[in-house]
């Protein structure tokens, strides 16, 4: 009897209290899938909201709100102020910065996406070479089809192929707290009105400093992690193949033959060889087959690999050596030479801002070994 | 059993004249003209033959019986007519319950007038039906046939499926207005003595008024009857009855009944099929795995949609929340609603189904499953996602092997239909652990419901969640702790014996 009435208590808030919990059936929301952050005059914020309404009235279910605050979620209750539909950031898979507000530092509108349990730690973050407002209501427009999806598509395909540096919320973040470290972000620009993931945006800490090209953006991936079947394009000298070429296959007469193929693997391993002189070593391994050359060449022949590895060897490591005095020069480190830096000193203190002083005198050595595994048939 | 004697030398009612006992009989049978009385003259004796008519079978009676008593030149006594009547298995009586409740099982009493005891003869007329196949156990390989409502033939089904002496069918009568005989089926050298105990106790001490059908008794003396989850299993296929009996369970048989119980048994015996034992051991583990998802998504599917579309859109993965949202716009109930409907129409199908006539059945379901199906999608009550959800779990809980088990899942689905769109996902996670924590503390004849899993015996894992090849399963269920364990000497499976030929 006892134990009867316990079940009882039990069970009858169930039924009675259920009507406090909140219910959210997706037809009667808005569900935000990706947003655009700018800055107006006064601090005020401005989010431009795509989102998802399932509206028997009308077939299109795309549809692009914005609103201003002073902060990000009161910017949202101001853009549901022109929706009939509750505006829900649950699904946000994509969160894009204008210029100006990457130029003052991003990471306090990182917190709202950090503090909300219901979005995901794996938003993608970008950052647009006008104002993200700008980019998102022209790109709807011209591609008439869900922008957001649209832009997350780019990005995440380039992810996929090992193209670019994954920039999750998770992995900005892991970036930024980091002190040895500084993040890399995909830069979205609009190309007569659609959107296209034209280059990287380096950033110093939160603060957008100056752009990087798409294809150091492999090389940057590939110094953070191991990168598997990323096509890779690189032009390397004409000279020393010249005796090799097959000039009746091959019209053009250029200086320098392109080179198309796929890294199968490519990694790289770094140690540090002087901590008190900041000398590094970098030792870069690609494995990757050849699927386009510019100008014909007698592949069969092993001195021709050799030869041809050689120049791409030669190539990288010059690309390598570019890309780090550019990064020198805006004072942040995308690799995390800092962090190498940091476990190998004594004490294993590394203060903020100090590796940003450091970085710049670091000298590192490109060692690259190239392999042509495969090149296909030829004629 | 010895009580019932020692009463019956109190009550006796003989030696008396034959009107009397006639007389006495028709007050217990009044308004019951069907007693056959007849009084013979025959040596200057005095002979009375009674029975009921419809349970004998009268042809019997007149050859074997009627022209050896009176053809006979000498006079009768007990003695000589126990002797020299051509049937077997005669007995004597003294008191007017033995010779009331006789007359009902169908034997014929032969009184001698002024003689102490009365002599009665089992000459039964059973009606019975022929073998047939299996209806609701259907199977595709393996024997086809199915128990029927007769005791003595499914007692000869159970012998011939075991050929062993070992195999004891205890009589146990049962009932106190209608006495119903029941078997105690078990291997004396392979079942544990206790399951046997308790189960034979349980039967003893049943004081019941009659039982109805096997499904009746597993109801009176289940361990726990508050359960949604029936613990012990009921089958109507011969071999799955003796397979299980050979492995060291217990088993019951009743008259009249087409149907044997199985006990102690698992939550997983459920989801295991014969069919498993005849198919090859891969795909039998297969069939058996596939199942036991089936019965996790039978239960868990619909109400994870009510759950999600209600209370957690950010978990739809982006694809499936476009179609998901298009359909659901459409939709004038909440999810909750609209769920409970569709599963309601799919019950009714099933059930009217059921309770028609075969041909009229099949069209049930067309008419069901096309017709109302899109048409509740045109008229926009519900999401076609939904409908194939719904219809996807219903499916699922068809493939459970026993029928029982099968009603059991799809019960279980409305309470938590319920909770998953009131609580969310938090509701049905409540569910599931109120069900798992029900399941722990269920026992089967008194062994825990959940095993091998719950207590854990590794050993045990390919007679329940998978198979293994023959010559790996030299074991018998370890958890039930049989008095012979080993089925073969697992050395010897291993040999190969063709080589030396």
């Amino acid at each position: 009897m006892k134990n009867k009435l316990i079940m009882l208590l039990c069970f009858i808030p169930i039924l009675l209290l259920s009507g406090c919990l909140e219910t959210k059936p997706i037809e009667r929301l808005a569900i935000i899938n990706a947003r655009g952050i700018d800055l107006l005059a006064e601090g005020l914020i401005d989010t431009t909201l795509v989102m998802f309404q399932f509206d028997t009235q009308s077939p299109d279910i795309s549809k692009i709100a914005s609103g201003s605050g002073k902060t990000i979620k009161e910017a949202r209750y101001d853009a549901n102020t022109k929706t009939s539909f509750t505006l829900t950031p649950g699904q946000i898979r994509l969160e894009l910065y204008g210029k100006d507000v990457a130029e003052k530092g991003i990471i306090s509108y990182l917190n709202t996406l950090v503090r909300d349990a219901r979005t995901s730690d794996r938003v993608l973050l970008a950052i647009t070479d006008s104002s993200a407002k700008e980019i998102i209501t022209q790109g709807q427009q011209a591609t008439n089809i869900n922008v957001g999806l649209f832009m997350s598509g780019l990005i995440k395909q380039k992810i996929e192929n090992d193209s670019i540096p994954k920039p999750e919320l998770y992995d900005f973040t892991h970036a930024f707290f980091e002190k040895g470290q500084d993040p890399v972000l995909p830069l979205i620009s609009s190309a007569e009105g659609t959107p296209a993931l034209s280059s990287m945006a380096m950033f110093k800490d939160d603060v957008y400093v100056g752009k990087l090209s798409l294809d150091q953006a492999i090389l940057i991936n590939m110094f953070l992690k191991t990168i598997h079947s990323t096509p890779f394009d690189i032009g390397v000298d004409a000279k020393p193949l010249e005796k090799y070429l097959q000039n009746f296959l091959s019209g053009q007469d250029n200086e320098t033959i392109q080179l198309n193929g796929k890294v199968i693997k490519g990694r790289t391993n770094t140690k540090i060889v002087d901590p008190k002189q900041l000398k590094f070593q970098t030792d870069v391994t690609i494995q990757m087959n050849l699927l386009e050359l510019s100008r014909e060449l007698d592949l069969a022949n092993e001195e021709v690999t050799s030869t041809l590895e050689e120049q791409i060897e030669k190539q990288v490591k010059k690309q390598y050596e570019e890309l780090l005095t550019q990064t020198q020069k805006m004072k942040a480190d995308p690799f995390g030479y800092g962090e190498i830096y940091r476990i190998n000193k004594n004490n294993g203190e590394l203060k903020r801002d100090q590796w940003h002083e450091l970085y710049p005198e670091i000298d590192v050595d490109y060692k690259v070994d190239v392999k042509i595994v495969e090149y296909g048939t030829i004629r | 059993m010895r009580k019932a004697r020692k009463k019956s030398n109190d009550n006796s009612i003989f030696p008396t004249n034959l009107e009397d006992l006639k007389r006495q009989l028709q007050t217990k049978f009044d308004h019951n003209s069907d007693l056959n009385y007849t009084i013979y003259q025959h040596q200057n004796q005095q002979l009375a033959v009674f029975y009921v008519t419809y349970l004998i079978d009268t042809n019997k009676v007149e050859a074997s019986l009627l022209k050896p008593l009176l053809d006979s030149k000498q006079s009768w006594d007990n003695t000589k007519l126990l002797n020299q009547i051509p049937l077997s298995s005669g007995k004597k009586a003294k008191t007017m319950d033995d010779i009331l409740k006789g007359i009902l099982m169908g034997e014929v009493f032969i009184y001698i007038e002024n003689e102490k005891e009365i002599v009665s003869y089992p000459l039964k007329k059973e009606e019975k039906r022929d073998l047939s196949k299996a209806e609701t156990e259907s199977l595709v390989l393996g024997p086809q046939v199915a128990f029927t409502e007769s005791l003595a033939t499914n007692m000869n089904l159970t012998r011939k499926g075991i050929l062993s002496n070992d195999l004891v069918l205890e009589k146990i009568i049962v009932g106190e207005q209608s006495p119903k005989e029941l078997r105690l089926a078990y291997l004396k050298s392979v079942a544990n003595q206790d399951d046997i105990n308790t189960m034979r106790q349980r039967l003893v001490e049943l004081e019941v008024d009659e039982i109805e059908d096997s499904s009746v008794l597993i109801q009176l003396i289940e361990d726990s009857s508050s359960s949604i989850f029936p613990q012990f299993y009921e089958t109507e296929l011969p071999d799955r009855f003796s397979y299980s009996i050979s492995k060291g369970r217990v088993g019951v048989l009743v008259e009249n009944s087409p149907t044997g119980i199985i006990a102690p048994i698992t939550l997983f015996s459920f989801l295991e099929s014969t069919e498993d034992l005849y198919m090859r051991w891969n795909i039998g583990s297969f069939f058996r795995i596939l199942r036991f998802i089936a019965m996790v998504i039978s239960v868990l599917l619909t109400p994870m949609y009510v759950a999600v579309v209600t209370y957690h859109y950010e978990i739809i993965p982006m694809p499936l929340l476009i179609t998901l949202g298009q359909s659901r716009a459409n939709v004038p109930f909440p999810p909750i609603f609209e769920a409970m409907l569709l599963e309601l129409l799919i019950e009714l199908l099933r059930e009217a189904g059921a309770r028609l006539p075969t041909k009229v059945g099949q069209t049930m379901g067309i008419v069901g499953g096309v017709v109302v199906g899109t048409a509740a999608v045109q008229a926009g009550l519900t999401s076609n996602t939904l409908i194939i959800l719904v219809t996807l779990s219903a499916l699922a809980s068809f493939t459970a092997p026993s029928y029982l088990m099968g009603t059991t899942i799809r019960v279980l689905r409305f309470p938590m239909i319920i909770l998953g769109g009131v609580l969310g996902l938090i509701g049905i996670m409540f569910g599931i652990c109120f069900l798992i924590i029900h399941l722990l503390k269920l026992t089967s004849l008194g062994r825990p419901y959940l095993s091998p899993v719950y207590p854990f015996n590794w050993q045990d894992l390919n007679k329940t969640l998978f198979r293994l090849p023959y010559n790996m399963q030299t074991k018998r269920f370890v958890s039930f702790r049989l008095r012979d364990l080993y089925r073969f000497d697992k050395d010897k499976a291993r040999k190969k014996k063709d080589i030396d030929e």
